[in-house]
């Protein structure tokens, strides 16, 4: 019997012990399941940040991809004030080297607020700001320029190899800008499309590919925080 | 009300009482495992009920019925009696990291475990200080039996454990 156990290790216990005892264990049971809960949280919290690694790198990396374009370009047009179109050209690599360096620093210092001691859902605030940059963003900073950037690119790189071919083969310049042309057509046609039907699979298709593994992954491990929290007091509705 | 709402409502009920939850799954489990699986269970069947569950009745009162059904029957599916107490849990309930140890809790543990189910809800209740007449419709039966079996219950305490010294 369960009260000769209590006896035979020679302690008593009246029901007003139970009682007092019952309360301790509620309040036990209530302290463990909250440090169980914070257990995990800080888990995915920590799988959370590190998921950001990668997007940190690929910053990281692009601000010294800009760099390593504005510098060259720079002197390049510095030295090329006499010819229009190559200043031009050098100036709008330059430009695009610089709307780099400050986009992925600007990123750079979102993820940088990001307390990650704060609540989950401030958190998934944060995350979801850098997200929706990301998403609205890409399309028109790398999307637009991306199709065009390309046209100045070679007409420096030509001409640092000592072939203008603005000057010296203008057809193929104009072939260039032709297939620019087309490029942004078919982003524009994209966009057309995404704005049309926001919630189609293109769109969100296009949403993860601008927003980028890391910030996908990084909240993927949050929203798991949040249904724990939810199943802690209740079962997915059938 | 819409599913939605539903959800939401009943995340909100269950939250204010999920303790009632954790202390049944702790008195009729002994194992970390089993305790996590009944509190499942019992959150199942508390989600499947609640289109049934009235709002005249407290949502608490409807509860226990809900969760003591569930633990009972558990208990009774694996067979009685009870495994051994999983001392290890046990003792991190009684002394957590960084409180005193209370040997109540262990004892506690002991004695609700050696309690055939119905007499293991009756105590349950009656130290959740709920009044006979709650206790009387959680269990089905009268409120008499109810005062009945814990003058019993009383009776069997005085009786195996002598007047005492409290700790």
């Amino acid at each position: 019997m369960p009260f000769d156990l209590i006896q035979q290790r020679g302690r008593t216990m009246n029901l007003e012990d139970m009682k007092k005892a019952w309360e301790i264990l509620d309040q036990r049971l209530a302290e463990q399941n909250r440090l169980a809960l914070q257990a995990l949280t800080d888990n995915r919290i920590d799988r959370a940040k590190s998921a950001l690694w990668p997007l940190v790198i690929g910053l990281w990396a692009q601000t010294l991809f800009g760099v390593s374009l504005v510098v060259p370009f720079a002197m390049f047009w510095i030295r090329h004030m006499d010819s229009v179109h190559l200043a031009i050209a050098g100036i709008l690599v330059h430009a695009y080297g610089l709307m780099m360096i400050i986009d992925a620093g600007s990123q750079l210092a979102m993820i940088r607020q990001i307390d990650h001691g704060k609540p989950v859902l401030e958190i998934q605030t944060s995350l979801a700001k850098l997200r929706d940059r990301r998403v609205r963003l890409a399309p028109w900073l790398y999307g637009v320029t991306g199709c065009l950037i390309w046209v100045p690119f070679l007409m420096v790189l030509f001409a640092t190899l000592g072939a203008d071919i603005w000057v010296k083969a203008p057809m193929v310049v104009n072939w260039f800008i032709l297939s620019a042309a087309v490029s942004l057509a078919v982003l524009f046609l994209f966009q057309w499309l995404v704005i049309r039907r926001p919630g189609s699979w293109l769109a969100r298709s296009i949403a993860d590919m601008n927003a980028g593994k890391s910030l996908t992954k990084a909240r993927k491990f949050l929203a798991e925080i949040e249904q724990f929290q939810k199943e802690e007091i209740s079962p997915e509705p059938s | 009300m819409g599913k939605a709402e539903d959800h939401a409502e009943f995340l909100a009920l269950v939250g204010r009482n999920q303790g009632i939850v954790l202390k049944i799954a702790h008195s009729y489990q002994n194992n970390a495992t089993d305790r996590e699986d009944l509190v499942q269970e019992i959150l199942a069947q508390l989600w499947r009920s609640f289109p049934k569950y009235q709002q005249d009745r407290a949502f608490s009162t409807w509860m226990y019925g809900v969760a003591l059904n569930v633990a009972i029957s558990r208990l009774r599916q694996t067979g009685t009696p009870p495994l051994p107490l999983d001392a290890d849990l046990s003792d991190s309930i009684a002394a957590p990291a960084g409180k005193e140890p209370d040997p109540r809790i262990s004892e506690l543990d002991r004695f609700i475990q050696g309690l055939d189910p119905l007499n293991r809800a009756l105590l349950v209740l009656y130290l959740e200080e709920r009044p006979y007449r709650e206790i009387a419709e959680i269990l089905g039966i009268s409120e008499t039996n109810v005062s009945t079996k814990i003058s019993r219950l009383k009776q069997r305490i005085r009786e195996e454990i002598p007047p005492c010294r409290s700790t």
